[in-house]
């Protein structure tokens, strides 16, 4: 059994997705409905957004990732203010459940300022699949320094106002405001 | 975590959940989930752990000190409860025998609902489809 508390979520998840999947048609299109039509919404790109949760004390560490060469952003919630990392983006935020109760239920938090530009000459071939492997945990320099590389990067953060992306997902939701600094400020 | 609920994603094409224990070693990680789900079309792409044999034997060789020690490696830690942690994945409703099943099954036989929930730690949600936020907002 393998990490089996911290991975637990992440399989109730993906079994939900896989039942939830398996029932949805199967002529679901490639490509929906257009997502960026309010002209005061960022224009999509092809950029991933990676994401992860370090909490309970359990991992000790943030694994730091191969740097892409297809455009990527990663980011990290955390309720450890020591975690720093020159890649992940930190987000603090002690206990999700009860921030979102106290934010109407949907935050922005902090900034997402991409991480890797696009290495445009990837020489991504079919046959050359990403490599996805359990780490033993190994820390990148000392605290210090993961602290000061975290500071450089996260000097200043902005928040974004999702009202726009939850209004073409869900017509009728009611959205509370997204106050100036109402996103919680990263970790160092 | 409902991630979505966390961003603004209107300026990614897809989001990876991904748990803590799992480092990207592969340059084309992210390229390879766009692809799969931006250009093959498929709604949600994981990575499982790869596993045989029953769940509760790999429980009781689990019960070792990397996780039932209060020190590995460099760093303290606190103790994990292997057995319950067993015990609560049956109770989520994961199977004893999933791995089993998907081992003992023919070729060309994909994963079945029937076999329980799938163990995996890497999910990756094409955004620009809405059956992704039907199913993360439900």
């Amino acid at each position: 059994m393998v990490d089996a508390s911290a991975v637990s979520a992440t399989a109730a998840i993906a079994a939900a997705a896989s039942a939830y999947f398996s029932s949805s048609p199967s002529s679901l299109p490639i490509a929906h409905a257009p997502t960026n039509q309010d002209d005061d919404t960022p224009p999509k790109t092809d950029k991933v957004l990676f994401i992860t949760a370090i909490y309970g004390g359990y991992e000790k560490t943030l694994k730091e990732p191969a740097k892409q060469q297809h455009p990527a952003d990663f980011i990290a919630f955390t309720d450890r203010t020591d975690l720093a990392s020159p890649t992940w983006q930190i987000r603090l935020v002690e206990d999700p459940l009860d921030y979102l109760l106290k934010h109407g239920g949907r935050v922005g938090v902090g900034g997402s300022g991409s991480v890797y530009a696009a290495a445009a000459n990837a020489n991504a071939g079919e046959t050359a699949a990403a490599s996805v492997a359990e780490e033993a945990g190994k820390g990148h320099g000392t605290a210090a320094e993961q602290a000061g590389r975290q500071r450089s990067r996260h000097g200043s953060c902005r928040h974004h106002d999702f009202r726009h992306h939850r209004r073409r997902h869900q017509p009728d939701a009611k959205l509370p405001p997204v106050q100036p600094g109402q996103g919680v400020q990263d970790a160092v | 975590m409902q991630f979505n609920r966390f961003f603004d994603l209107t300026e990614y094409r897809a989001a990876v959940w991904l748990d803590g224990t799992i480092q990207i070693i592969g340059p084309q990680t992210a390229g390879l989930v766009f692809h799969l789900l931006a250009e093959q079309g498929r709604n949600l792409v994981t990575f499982e752990h790869n596993r045989r044999g029953l769940l509760s034997a790999e429980a009781v060789a689990s019960r070792t000190e990397k996780y039932e020690g209060a020190h590995w490696g460099c760093c303290d830690q606190p103790y994990q409860n292997v057995t319950r942690q067993y015990e609560q994945y049956l109770q989520e409703g994961f199977s004893e025998k999933w791995w089993q099943e998907e081992y003992d099954a023919p070729m060309g036989i994909s994963k079945r609902p029937e076999w329980g929930l799938w163990v995996t730690s890497f999910v990756a949600f094409d955004l620009h489809s809405p059956t992704s936020f039907e199913f993360l907002d439900a």
